[in-house]
């Protein structure tokens, strides 16, 4: 089957998606090295970094941001090591994936609600060049949907946890490879954390899967802007409260952060899995960690924070039945009259959306960050015992419950409604 | 200290208490953040730290008012030092009042152990170590080896 123009801009506007989601998280990775630091330095009433700086004609430190200029730059320039007997390909090959594998999730994150498009049809051959490759096709610009993510899987929470349990292998391998014991130690601490934790991460989340009763992100995103009781916008947090409190902390542990650091211990095998590690590998490993702990903010905004939505705001208005507020974008007389106004007020509510989804994940990445700096880290067998002892019972009754209380709203939905009147 | 206590249901059950830390921590972050009220960081090389006039820095001799030195080189300074960073070589002194005066005066800064159990010794108070000195710092080993000269001019 040809590809048609239709087809060919979805998959340029996809390809666009792909350096936006890279260039963000990157970004913010970047900026996590120095956030880090610094965060932790002001809660413990120190300064931080702040030392790094510009002489141009002013002595430029800005709040020591040029850090993050600084450090990259140092590590590049020192010894690439490998240790004798390490396995080469694998040693190289580890941070390789612990870096490659959280990157891929934001494949299927949407960070915006979907935008419909009515402008008008154009044909291959009004358009320059583009009518030579596509001889007799039109661009259906009168009602072209433009999705904000890079693939609409309908299995996304799956390729999520696909995705995230081969974080594994980068953590395993670098151990292992590095023919040291203290690595090999630290990858063994992380493999069997992550697999304990994997259970109560992957429970936790069929509770969500339950209630808005698919897989697919974009679906789970799009129900978390109904309305329950038509007031309380039925966020993962409010129908999820339990399961969203045992996804975060699992998550943590996922992700190797404190109060989960046990891979790492300076005082007892060093840096763990990458004790052997030097230069730009490391740097890999680092900044795994770093993107990693953008993936699970990301994912938390997503399942339980509603995504992109904003409460009561879409793109045909504001709405809120049970105040019986109601605001449609086409009740305005200036919106009616100009026909490109409604496009452009659509258009801002997606900026809107995707700006509140920014807002979303910044939040839970700070909020991660307060953690790692408020809470000491637990013992090795508090972790396992946290992990199958309280974490996976409450998951399992988390699940129990969400079951007996949708049953119940669907007996109840109908009474509620006659009561309430909307 | 506090007796161990028994915890309560609710110190038991983990999340508030939780909470309570993160409220604690987030309460310091946006004070910080915003103010700057609480940091007790002192940004060194362009803010001063208020020192105690107590504080032992780096060793002086003191002078008379003709501009020599104090010191009659009894050796009690050397003796006394637990560290045996003085070396005093006495020689005769051309003042008549004066039995004896230091031909040499070294301190080994990088043996001393700043206890100023020299300071407290001397019968003359010639050896102080009120310079209030932070910045003392120096490229090569051989600068920290203070001669009679270095510890006069000051």
């Amino acid at each position: 089957m040809p590809l048609t123009l239709d087809d060919t801009l979805h998959l340029l506007i996809s390809l666009v998606w792909v350096l936006v989601v890279f260039g963000a998280v990157l970004t913010l990775a970047g900026f996590l090295t120095w956030v880090e630091r610094k965060m932790s330095a002001i809660m413990q009433d120190r300064i931080g970094p702040n030392r790094a700086n510009v002489r141009l004609f002013r002595n430029w430190r800005l709040f020591g941001l040029f850090h993050i200029m600084a450090d990259p730059v140092k590590l590049f320039f020192k010894e690439d090591f490998i240790p004798a007997g390490a396995n080469r390909v694998l040693h190289t090959l580890a941070p390789i994936i612990s870096l490659a594998v959280p990157l891929s999730v934001f494949a299927v994150i949407p960070f915006a609600g979907p935008l419909q498009i009515h402008w008008k049809d154009l044909a291959a051959a009004q358009i320059p060049l583009v009518g030579r490759f596509f001889p007799g096709d039109t661009l259906h610009l009168s009602d072209f949907l433009v999705t904000f993510q890079v693939a609409d899987l309908n299995v996304g929470i799956l390729f999520i946890f696909a995705v995230s349990s081969l974080a594994i292998y980068g953590t395993m391998l670098g151990g292992w490879a590095s023919n040291n014991k203290f690595s090999f130690l630290g990858s063994m601490r992380a493999a069997s954390q992550m697999i304990s934790y994997e259970v109560g991460l992957g429970l936790a989340v069929v509770g969500v899967v339950m209630v808005y009763g698919a897989v697919s992100l974009s679906t789970i995103v799009t129900r978390q802007g109904e309305l329950w009781l038509g007031i309380i916008p039925k966020w993962g947090v409010i129908t999820q409260p339990l399961g969203f409190l045992l996804f975060l902390a699992c998550g943590m542990a996922e992700i190797k952060r404190a109060p989960f650091d046990l891979p790492e211990g300076e005082s007892e095998i060093i840096a763990g899995f990458f004790t052997e590690y030097s230069s730009a590998k490391m740097m890999m490993f680092m900044f795994g960690e770093f993107v990693e702990w953008i993936v699970l903010g990301t994912v938390v905004a997503t399942l339980f924070f509603g995504g992109w939505q904003v409460p009561y705001l879409s793109s045909h208005g504001i709405n809120i039945p049970l105040l019986k507020i109601e605001l449609l974008w086409t009740g305005f007389s200036y919106v009616q009259q100009h026909p490109l106004a409604l496009q452009l007020v659509q258009v801002g509510v997606t900026a809107v959306q995707a700006g509140a989804f920014a807002v979303k994940v910044l939040f839970f990445v700070w909020l991660i960050g307060l953690v790692r700096w408020t809470l000491p880290r637990f013992r090795y067998d508090q972790v396992m015992k946290m992990g199958w002892k309280m974490v996976l019972p409450l998951a399992l009754i988390n699940i129990v419950a969400t079951g007996v209380l949708l049953l119940c709203e669907q007996n109840l939905k109908p009474i509620l409604q006659k009561v309430l009147g909307y | 200290m506090g007796r161990k206590r028994e915890l309560t249901w609710i110190e038991r059950f983990y999340f508030p208490e939780i909470v309570r830390g993160l409220l604690v921590t987030a309460r310091h972050f946006f004070v910080n953040l915003f103010t700057q009220r609480e940091i007790q960081t002192f940004q060194w090389p362009e803010e001063e730290r208020p020192i105690s006039p107590r504080w032992r820095g780096r060793h002086r001799l003191n002078k008379r008012e003709d501009g020599t030195t104090r010191c009659t080189a009894c050796m009690l300074c050397a003796t006394v030092c637990p560290s045996e960073c003085i070396h005093i070589v006495a020689g005769e002194s051309p003042d008549r009042k004066y039995e004896k005066y230091p031909v040499s005066y070294v301190v080994d800064v990088f043996r001393c152990c700043y206890c100023g159990m020299c300071v407290e010794a001397c019968p003359c108070n010639a050896i102080l170590m009120d310079t209030q000195d932070m910045r003392f710092g120096a490229g090569t080993p051989e600068q920290f080896i203070l001669t009679k000269e270095q510890l006069l001019d000051w």
